[in-house]
């Protein structure tokens, strides 16, 4: 899908040519050995240096895009136990335990990175060129601060239509959704990221007692996360009492790039975690089979 | 995917071009009942099908099985048709009116009960039960759908209620199969992203498990129905051409065979016995039938090709019918049908024999030629190159390789010159207008300009009219 060649009428400069997709690009990842003078290659033909902090300016790629598009090809892998953490990723072969569904720039990925030492942090980004910008932010980290940053890796993929090839059941410690695309347009809700379908997947590779944190700019899409996920058998709310000593809910508020631009705007933050409920084997029954059935004049959506 | 074809006992339902026949009894002479497509007193508009309409009513999926439902000591037969313009009509056969249509004289039409608009086209159907009642102890037929969105959706066929069970994003869903689990029943579906899910039934929000193996689209799935109580088998075919078997209890691939060293073709239709020991595999625009046997040898499975059938017409669709233990064919015409039946000796391998059909199977041939029905040339829809719809188009969209934005440094060149030029304008506009104190002021006391939030209007704005309004 070819996004539309912007005008700058931001004060932030745009390149001059926007795309996305890009097949499988064979570009080095944050590998063990980043530190290595082996940036020597990249010199000559990219812009930032490996171990450089990139340039904003240079990786900014439009906000909105299709998710449900078929034609947007991605390397997956067949199955999880088949995905190799410590090619591009993780020094010891460990599959991540965190995910920032939609990280953008990183701001989050990074800042979870010290504040959960002990977990593997994965970022999740559509666009290939703020992927790109994260990766190369994720090396001039690691390069700064040598031994902090191991745990923090981003990856190019499509977390709607891929999340079982990566992640086996009941394998994540906890999910982040912010500052999702609102997709205004009714025609467009099948697109957002949380919804009645799509939580069962999450509640299928997040473990018993997991965490589900989403966080907004957008009343109307709050309030649609509220009800859909109070809505799903499997999830629970947590209350704000229980989120006090969670270090994670302030870092969702504060160090994402998009919380930052609505701070500067003067916008508020709505916010809500879920837990993912421990199952009963007995009780299997979530459901009762008498309104089962929606009356056929229910618009369903 | 079309699923013309569909049975239970000696019943058959087909789907043959855009008209539903029942076959009572396909054993004896008896009759063949048309399932017609709108309800006797309804307001629907009995459109006249017109030559270039004629494909919006033909049908896509059919299902069929018997029911005791409760309160009832006989059994219900529920037939379901699926069609092209998303139409979806539950046909209730009650054991009376099945001794009247059974006796009376051919042509005879039966009319829908219920009949659906799905939101999208319907592939696949299966039956299952639910519990239902104050206490759960009773058990309601239910019909389960899968769709070209990826959606599954439930309906009632006792009266008009539905519900979405689950939703495979952005993919369309080729087979639906009902498995059972650890005990749980579970339903199987398929799609076109290579993937197969197990979730729970009726608690189709948990996910058993992801049976991953296929790399290409999976055309068909089945599940063996009569096995023991702590297996389950599932059998799927794909667009990679292979068939894959399944363990339902650990989730997990037992094994796969290739069906390139049989046929270049890629395989459409899939069927297993219910004891779980022999496949047959029917492929896209080819006449053969190929059967498998499940070889086990000291805890190491295998699928082995034993058996080849050539069969007189291009098969379409295969089913197993379980009372029988036999596999229903569906072929273009002018034969349109043909029974293979298995004969299993203890210990050595299956053989085969295809059996002659009754009287009925006879006249509903001669239906098909008199009235000239002409049955599809293939069950996977093809686009105009004659690709399968379901494969994905593998693009590459935008830069790749060493053409990627971030690896061309001449950018930076040019972004240089882009902010060298802006700064020249901006201070040359500085000098020719008055200096704008305030914004100087603002900009030194926060770093950068703070612009209003477009959304949110002031509070002076909302409070600015303390006017009265009651006196006009």
């Amino acid at each position: 899908m070819m996004s539309p060649i912007t005008n700058s009428k931001k004060r932030k400069e745009r390149s001059s040519s926007v795309d996305e997709g890009g097949n499988g690009p064979s570009h080095e990842s944050p590998s063990n050995h980043a530190n290595d003078d082996n940036g020597d290659n990249n010199a000559a033909t990219s812009i930032t240096h490996e171990g450089e902090m990139p340039q904003k300016k240079f990786y900014r790629q439009r906000a909105h895009c299709n998710p449900l598009s078929h034609n947007d090809t991605f390397e997956y892998p067949l199955r999880p136990d088949q995905m190799d953490w410590s090619l591009e990723h993780y020094p010891n072969n460990s599959a991540p335990t965190v995910l920032d569904v939609g990280c953008g720039f990183g701001g989050l990925t990074v800042a979870l990175a010290t504040i959960l030492p002990q977990e593997r942090i994965l970022g999740m980004e559509i666009r290939a060129k703020v992927t790109e910008y994260v990766r190369l932010r994720i090396v001039a980290l690691r390069k700064e601060h040598p031994g902090q940053y191991q745990n923090a890796s981003v990856m190019r993929t499509n977390s709607m239509k891929f999340l079982p090839n990566y992640f086996a059941k009941h394998s994540l410690q906890k999910i982040f959704f912010c500052f999702p695309d609102p997709h205004f347009k009714r025609k467009n809700h099948p697109r957002r990221i949380v919804s009645e379908r799509l939580l069962s997947e999450y509640a299928y590779v997040l473990a018993p007692n997991a965490k589900l944190y989403t966080i907004t700019d957008v009343k109307e899409l709050h309030d649609w996360h509220v009800e859909h996920c109070d809505k799903h058998p499997l999830f629970e709310r947590i209350s704000e009492s229980e989120l006090a000593d969670d270090p994670c809910v302030k870092a969702m508020q504060t160090e994402t790039e998009e919380s930052k631009k609505v701070d500067r705007n003067g916008g508020n933050k709505y916010y809500a975690v879920y837990r993912r409920i421990q199952q009963d084997p007995e009780t299997a029954q979530l459901w009762l089979a008498g309104n089962f059935f929606q009356k056929d004049d229910e618009k369903s959506e | 995917m079309k699923q013309l074809l569909s049975c239970d006992g000696n019943r058959i339902l087909v789907g043959l071009k855009d008209r539903a026949f029942l076959v009572m009894d396909s054993t004896s002479a008896s009759s063949i009942v048309e399932l017609s497509q709108f309800p006797e007193e309804s307001n629907v508009k009995q459109q006249q099908p017109r030559n270039d309409q004629a494909e919006l009513n033909d049908i896509t999926a059919v299902a069929l099985a018997s029911f005791a439902l409760p309160n009832s000591k006989t059994e219900t037969l529920f037939c379901a048709v699926a069609r092209y313009n998303k139409s979806f009509a539950v046909y209730a056969i009650s054991n009376d009116e099945f001794e009247s249509l059974s006796s009376s004289k051919p042509p005879t039409t039966k009319a829908p009960s219920i009949v659906y608009q799905a939101p999208k086209r319907i592939s696949c159907i299966t039956y299952t039960m639910l519990s239902s009642g104050p206490e759960l102890n009773e058990f309601i037929p239910v019909v389960i759908t899968g769709d070209l969105a990826g959606d599954s959706y439930a309906y009632n066929v006792l009266e008009k209620g539905h519900r979405l069970l689950l939703g495979h994003t952005a993919s369309m869903l080729t087979g639906i199969t009902m498995l059972k689990h650890n005990q749980q029943n579970c339903i199987a579906t398929a799609d076109r992203d290579e993937k197969i899910r197990i979730s729970r039934f009726p608690e189709s929000c948990l996910i058993e498990g992801y049976l991953l193996g296929h790399t290409k689209y999976v055309t068909a799935i089945d599940a063996a129905s009569g096995i023991a109580e702590n297996s389950s088998l599932l059998v799927s075919c794909g667009g990679d051409k292979t068939v894959r078997l399944w363990d339902g209890v650990k989730l997990q691939e037992i094994c796969h065979v290739s069906t390139e060293d049989t046929s270049d073709e890629i395989p459409s239709d899939i069927a297993i016995n219910a004891s779980g020991k022999t496949v047959a595999v029917i492929f896209d625009q080819s006449k053969l039938l190929q059967l498998y046997t499940v070889k086990r040898d000291n805890d190491v499975v295998t699928l082995v090709a034993s058996h080849s059938v050539e069969c007189p017409c291009h098969p379409l669709v295969i089913t197993y019918d379980a009372s029988n233990n036999r596999l229903l064919v569906l072929m273009r015409e002018p034969d349109c049908f043909m029974f293979v039946k298995i004969c299993q000796e203890s210990g050595a391998d299956a053989t085969f024999e295809t059996v002659e059909s009754g009287v009925s199977i006879t006249a509903l041939r001669d239906l098909v030629t008199k009235e000239s029905i002409l049955l599809p040339d293939t069950i996977l829809e093809k686009d105009k190159q004659g690709n399968p719809v379901l494969q994905k188009e593998i693009e590459t969209r935008g830069a790749s390789g060493e053409e990627v934005p971030w690896k061309r440094p001449e950018r930076i060149a040019v972004a240089k010159e882009k902010q060298r030029k802006r700064r020249q304008n901006r201070r040359e506009k500085n000098r020719q207008t008055k200096p704008k104190r305030d914004k100087e002021e603002q900009a030194s006391t926060t770093g950068y300009l703070t612009l209003p939030h477009p959304f949110t209007p002031s509070r002076s704005l909302i409070q600015k009219d303390n006017l009265d309004y009651t006196n006009s």
